[in-house]
């Protein structure tokens, strides 16, 4: 079986897919003046989201491939405050996706202005109290995004069995978008049930280290007991699609729930049964968790993007230009996915790239209809959203606060 | 101020919420429980209580073993250790192999020492790296050879940054249940012809143990 090598080029892999993702959705929503701006702020900051994504991977492959230990001590933190950067785009998400849940400019903004004041309020409170603030500061963030997954539970139990379409699809979108911010929580829902043992909590932590025992069983119980929100928003949304009156069923969403649950049964198995220390382990470690959100957050966000109209695939030159990344992406997923049944399964090499050529020249195909399937709903699939809460160069601001928040937290990270 | 979508309009959408709310407060609390005063709050604590520092105690044992071959003249013989298997039950890993082997001349009225010649290999199952070795050695002249491999030495102390896991699986040598195998080989010397055709060499093996005795938190 493969090991620390299939790591690395599923890093790389996940890096080409944020940055391709990333950098498209920044081009649509700069492009593309004639869609709604609140749907362009959404497409901005999921931009955002995978631009900081794409320079954790840049690291994490920088740290794969460099053999210094003083490297890593360098990256280390550097990626811990990356990460915590990504809460704040998480915590934007939920408040603005499908709909802002201010309707007035003002309000709008101050929501979303707190989000970097409370991040910036945990890092300095954490580093007074703690010896270890930054990991109690990372955690602290983490758990309170989880708490953000609460707008999405309540989009979704409000309106996914209305008769109205358009808030039929505010549930929907938002239960997805909580798929996909929050996908590696969801793969550990078995502690729920306190099944998996410690290896499956301490899975959750990253194995960060904790400054002493008092401390460490306080944040364990506010991170975990913050994660259960999302998984039993997940089993709220499981249920619910399996009852829900087959006019009103999302295929998409059963399908999706569905695999979560299923991932986080195999993933217990794995963790309960296979040593820590193996190759299969750490691989496993990698796809249940960074493989959650460098595979399956990009094809959900893409999804999320064409079905519910953040780029307006009326104009046949924005249209096109979709199409092509959707090949690019189809493309670079597929070989991610092979990437991933080849170091668990020893297929050669050239064997899979064969299969990946056989399958993509099939695809490619088919991608002119299914992309229509999608393209074509989308038509009728809309998102309300309120008028003149942003104006257009939110979205420069946007973009700079952005940049100089996550710059700062990078900062913090290499000269703490 | 509030979007309107995210207010209800009907009584069972509040409803459905109050609902999701009391079972998410139940389930923290029946799930915080059971992780400070049920099993599994010891088993979180293995693998989350890191911290560190952690002072940690080696206890270490040595394995013997004597064994005199004659070896006749151009022959090689080999002589096998075997480590049990069943010490790895205790923790205990290999840290040093040390084998020694003396001789003298036999033959009668013979001034002219034998060439004893040696070699040692043994199953690798870490494949973790020595920090020392002398794997071969030969003697002309009735003196020692001495041949050795060592793994690192653990002293009793302070460990920092590793966690309680790694402080478990410190040991980073070769483990037990391996064979040991000195390869020795004869030419013998001998001032009077065809006086001398076969010598008698004494091989003893040292195997040096060491194990993690105890782990406490600083």
């Amino acid at each position: 079986m493969a090991g620390a090598g299939s790591t690395t080029e599923l890093v790389i892999l996940s890096l080409g897919l944020a940055g391709l993702i990333g950098g498209s959705f920044l081009w649509f929503t700069f492009r593309d003046k004639k869609t709604n701006i609140v749907m362009r702020m959404n497409l901005l900051i999921m931009s955002l989201l995978f631009l900081i994504n794409f320079t954790i991977f840049a690291l994490y492959t920088f740290q794969e491939l460099s053999f210094s230990e003083g490297t890593e001590e360098i990256l280390n933190p550097l990626i811990l405050y990356l990460n915590m950067a990504t809460f704040m785009q998480f915590g934007l998400l939920f408040l603005l996706f499908p709909s802002p849940i201010f309707t007035e400019r003002k309000p709008m903004l101050l929501a979303m202005c707190s989000l970097p004041a409370i991040s910036i309020s945990i890092l300095f409170t954490s580093r007074l109290f703690f010896e270890h603030w930054e990991t109690v500061s990372f955690l602290m963030q983490h758990a309170l995004s989880n708490l953000c997954s609460l707008i999405a539970i309540r989009w979704y139990i409000l309106h996914r069995t209305s008769d109205s379409v358009v808030k039929r699809n505010h549930a929907i979108a938002a239960v997805l978008l909580m798929f996909g911010l929050v996908g590696s929580v969801l793969t550990r829902w078995p502690v729920l049930f306190s099944l998996g043992g410690g290896d499956l909590y301490s899975q959750g932590f990253g194995g960060f280290i904790f400054p002493d025992f008092t401390t460490s069983d306080f944040l364990f119980l506010f991170h975990h007991s913050l994660e259960l929100i999302p998984i039993l928003g997940m089993f709220v949304v499981l249920i619910t699609e399996i009852m829900v009156p087959r006019g009103k069923r999302d295929t998409v969403v059963l399908l999706l729930s569905l695999f979560f649950f299923l991932f986080g049964l195999v993933n217990v198995m794995v963790v309960k049964f296979i040593d820590v220390n193996t190759d299969f382990r750490i691989l496993w470690h990698h796809f249940a968790a960074a493989g959650t959100f460098g595979l399956i957050r990009p094809v959900l966000f893409v999804y999320l993007a064409i079905k519910f109209n953040l780029v307006d695939l009326s104009k046949k030159s924005i249209r096109n230009k979709v199409r092509l990344i959707a090949v690019l992406l189809a493309t670079v997923w597929a070989s991610s996915l092979f990437e991933i049944i080849q170091a668990f399964l020893p297929v050669p090499q050239i064997l899979s790239a064969a299969i990946i050529g056989v399958i993509l020249s099939f695809g490619i195909g088919w991608e002119q209809k299914i992309f229509d399937g999608i393209a074509t709903i989308s038509e009728d699939d809309y998102l309300s959203s309120p008028k003149e809460i942003f104006e257009e160069s939110d979205l420069f601001r946007v973009v700079m606060a952005t940049v100089v928040f996550t710059l700062l937290l990078a900062m913090y990270g290499l000269v703490q | 101020m509030f979007n309107p979508l995210l207010k209800s309009a009907e009584e069972s959408g509040e409803r459905n919420q109050f609902i999701f709310f009391g079972i998410l407060v139940a389930v923290i609390l029946i799930d915080s429980i059971i992780l400070v005063i049920g099993d599994h709050s010891i088993d979180i604590n293995d693998h989350l209580d890191n911290t560190d520092e952690w002072e940690i105690t080696f206890s270490n044992m040595s394995l013997t073993s004597n064994s005199e071959v004659l070896i006749s003249d151009n022959n090689e013989e080999v002589v096998t250790f075997e480590i049990p298997s069943n010490l790895s039950d205790d923790g205990w890993m290999v840290q040093e192999i040390y084998i020694l082997i003396t001789y003298g001349e036999t033959s009668l009225g013979d001034f002219d020492c034998d060439t004893v010649s040696a070699e040692f290999d043994h199953d690798e199952k870490t494949g973790v790296s020595s920090v020392s070795e002398q794997s071969s050695g030969e003697s002309s002249d009735c003196t020692e050879i001495q041949m050795n491999k060592a793994w690192r030495y653990y002293v009793d102390g302070v460990y920092d940054n590793i966690s309680k896991l790694e402080a478990e699986n410190i040991l980073e040598m070769e483990d037990v249940g391996i064979d040991v195998y000195a390869y020795i080989r004869v030419n013998t010397d001998s001032t009077i012809p065809n006086n001398d055709n076969d010598e008698n060499i004494s091989v003893d093996f040292t195997i040096t143990l060491q194990k993690v005795e105890s782990i406490t938190r600083v």
